[in-house]
């Protein structure tokens, strides 16, 4: 066929006017221009006028070539109508019947304007071409460059479709992507997890739901989970989850299910809803977890709470009891000291008595022994009621209430010397050094505790001594506590009897070298304790003692 | 008339010695003994047997022990001072007990001495002659009993 020039004479379009058109575009590969033209000037004419406005343009020599770059991207074919007869065009056209679905490279062919032969080819091609623009030659350079305006557009459209499409795919996988990911955690969290429909069918369970349970899908799904419950709880469980489906309100449960062994635990089951953008629920989403061992770690310690209160108060009872049976105790030790003064001593009395009476009344048939075991007697009974007055001293001072207040050991201790004879001149020297403070402490038991000493101090000297004793007081360091000190010439304490002195009944010497019931120091250190003081001595055999007390002093 | 002496005292012996102890230091009054509580609130009150008051005077003194039978010391006391007509008569309570709280029990219920009985006949012979010395020889008796006058 005698090919045609494509282009008359006429001058080329202004550029500025095609501008408009070709300045926005972008010069990819997607929109290049393929000619096939192989015979005549055609296609370097026409590849230089598209060039001119900007429009990328390749130029194959054969059909075949073409699948190269349309491969790469193409974004339309300019093809003539002699090219179409070549044998390559088959193996194009072939080739284009695979695009991909969206796309669609439209042809533009350029053609002689013989007809019935066009139009055998144009069958060939129809086949494998979607859109296909017949430009009849001659033609003005702007009809092909609106033709190829058309069908670039038409390609972009194309082109959007397939963005379209591959974002909807991505879109697509990452929502598989996302499903997946779901699943996964579903799956792997500790506590039971399933999904729901709207109208309470399960139809997903994770595997610790399988796992506890031992059961499977096929079992559980639906409504199946009703058999893993305990009866006596099924009921409410259902009634409860029925009625949250109806509402949409989040679902909290706590029940007993039954494992694969088949005893049962205790689970905190919640349940919430997913709702699509309309506010509809699409699924719900609900987990079990195993609060067994809290639940009983909880019983427990109810039950704990429960004993501890009932041995607290079995406690308060028992102490009521026990402090009510001291009172007893007490009160019966009192009234039995009380009999002890009274019935014991009175038989006492009585020997004492009839033993002088006989001595005084019968002295003249009497002899000298009778009259000395009469003494004796009496002595004797003296003796014992002198024990028992120390006794009563001392079981007074253990079970008295101690109140303790400030006591003026200066006219306490001046108010003793005064009342007994045995602690003046002539039979004594007492002085009081210095001045004696005030004291915390019990006048009674304080008196009694002064008079002890003193006595012990006036009685135990060598035979003839005159006993000379030396009160003083003087305020430890610190200045709370003042020590009182009892200093005598008596005849000392040995070594190993330190410790004796202070026990009850216990004496150092023989009733006949001093008398004595052997009660009167442990009366004062029984008296000091419960004055909350202390008390001690220093003593050496053949030096004298000393013995102090200390108690808390009164501030002036 | 001189006036009477009332020993209240359950215990024989105690009440022979003390009687031993006020005639060794010169005491002539007579002197009435009863052996409990009941007795002496009957005595003093002139009932029964003790109606005849020539022969059961109304004491001026009055030995009284806390610990009796039937009606203890303390109801006694309590009973006299309850009595107007025994304003004038002297209550010294003589007991065994040096207990603190007996004492001032006493002297709540407003006995006019306390005295603790001593262990041996000298002892109570003391007492005894302290007792006559004051109560009996330098103390003004109240009208009731002074005109009568003592040995």
């Amino acid at each position: 066929m005698e090919s045609q020039s494509t282009f008359p004479a006429p001058a080329q379009p202004h550029r500025d006017e095609l501008n408009g058109h070709a300045g926005t575009q972008e010069k990819a590969h997607d929109e290049q221009v393929l000619l096939i033209a192989p015979t005549g000037h055609d296609a370097a004419a026409m590849a230089s006028l598209l060039d001119e406005l900007n429009f990328h343009v390749s130029i194959c020599n054969d059909p075949t070539e073409c699948l190269e770059q349309i491969a790469a991207g193409a974004g339309a074919l300019v093809i003539t109508e002699e090219a179409l007869e070549l044998p390559g065009a088959t193996i194009l056209f072939e080739a284009l019947k695979e695009q991909p679905a969206w796309s669609e490279l439209p042809l533009i062919v350029l053609t002689s304007g013989d007809e019935p032969q066009f139009s055998r080819l144009l069958d060939q091609a129809a086949d494998s071409a979607g859109t296909i623009t017949l430009l009849e030659r001659p033609l003005s350079a702007m009809t092909l460059v609106r033709a190829v305006e058309g069908a670039l557009n038409s390609r972009r459209r194309q082109y959007r479709v397939r963005d379209l499409l591959e974002e909807q795919e991505r879109n697509q996988r990452a929502l598989r992507q996302s499903e997946a990911q779901f699943r996964d955690m579903a799956e792997n969290i500790g506590p039971l997890a399933w999904m729901a429909n709207p109208d309470g069918w399960i139809f997903f369970y994770n595997k610790r739901w399988f796992e506890y349970t031992g059961t499977t899908l096929e079992e559980m799904q639906g409504w199946g989970w009703e058999k893993v419950h305990h009866p006596d709880h099924l009921s409410r469980v259902v009634e409860k989850w029925q009625s949250h489906l109806k509402s949409g309100v989040p679902w909290e449960d706590t029940f007993p299910l039954r494992g694969k062994d088949g005893t049962y635990r205790w689970f905190l089951s919640r349940a919430f809803p997913f709702h699509d953008s309309g506010g509809k629920i699409t699924r719900w989403f609900g987990t079990n977890t195993d609060v067994h061992e809290l639940r009983e770690t909880q019983d427990a310690l109810h039950g704990a709470q429960g004993k501890l209160l009932q041995y607290s108060a079995n406690l308060e009872r028992t102490v009521e009891e026990r402090t009510a049976k001291l009172r007893e105790t007490v009160r019966e030790l009192e009234a039995f000291s009380y009999s002890i003064a009274h019935d014991l001593r009175s038989p006492l009395r009585a020997m004492n008595g009839y033993a002088q009476l006989v001595r005084e009344q019968c002295s003249q048939s009497l002899d000298e022994t009778s009259r000395d075991y009469l003494q004796r007697i009496s002595n004797s009974a003296a003796r014992l009621d002198t024990l028992i007055q120390d006794v009563l001293s001392y079981t007074r001072i253990v079970r008295a209430p101690a109140e303790l207040r400030p006591v003026d050991l200066d006219e306490l201790v001046r108010g003793i010397i005064h009342s007994y004879p045995e602690f003046q001149p002539p039979r004594a020297d007492i002085e009081i050094d210095g001045a004696l403070p005030r004291v915390l402490g019990n006048e009674g038991f304080l008196s009694q505790c002064v008079s002890n000493l003193l006595g012990n101090a006036v009685k135990f000297v060598k035979p003839g001594q005159k006993p000379h004793v030396c009160i003083w007081a003087h305020v430890k360091r610190g200045g709370d506590v003042v020590r009182i000190c009892f200093e005598d010439n008596g005849i000392g304490i040995a070594p190993e009897n330190h410790d004796r002195i202070f026990n009850m009944f216990e004496r150092i010497h023989s009733v006949d070298q001093y008398e004595g019931t052997g009660i009167g120091l442990s009366i004062v250190k029984k008296a000091v304790e419960r004055m909350r003081g202390r008390m001690g001595f220093q003593s050496e055999l053949g030096k004298g003692s000393e013995f102090w007390i200390e108690l808390l002093k009164i501030k002036d | 008339m001189i006036p009477t002496i009332l020993i209240v005292e359950d215990d024989r012996n105690d009440a022979l010695f003390l009687q031993m102890a006020l005639k060794r230091v010169g005491v002539a009054n007579p002197v009435q003994i009863a052996v409990d509580g009941k007795e002496a609130v009957a005595y003093l009150s002139g009932s029964g047997k003790f109606s005849d008051r020539n022969q059961f005077p109304i004491p001026y003194l009055i030995f009284l022990d806390l610990k009796l039978p039937q009606m203890p010391g303390l109801e006694v006391l309590k009973w006299v001072r309850e009595r107007p007509e025994l304003n004038s008569t002297v209550v010294i309570v003589l007991t065994s007990s040096s207990d603190p709280h007996d004492v001032d029990a006493a002297y709540q219920h407003r006995a006019n001495a306390y005295l603790v009985k001593p262990s041996g006949l000298d002892g109570l012979t003391d007492l005894a002659k302290s007792v006559k010395d004051f109560w009996l020889v330098k103390n003004q008796l109240p009208s009731l009993f002074s005109d009568m006058a003592t040995p």
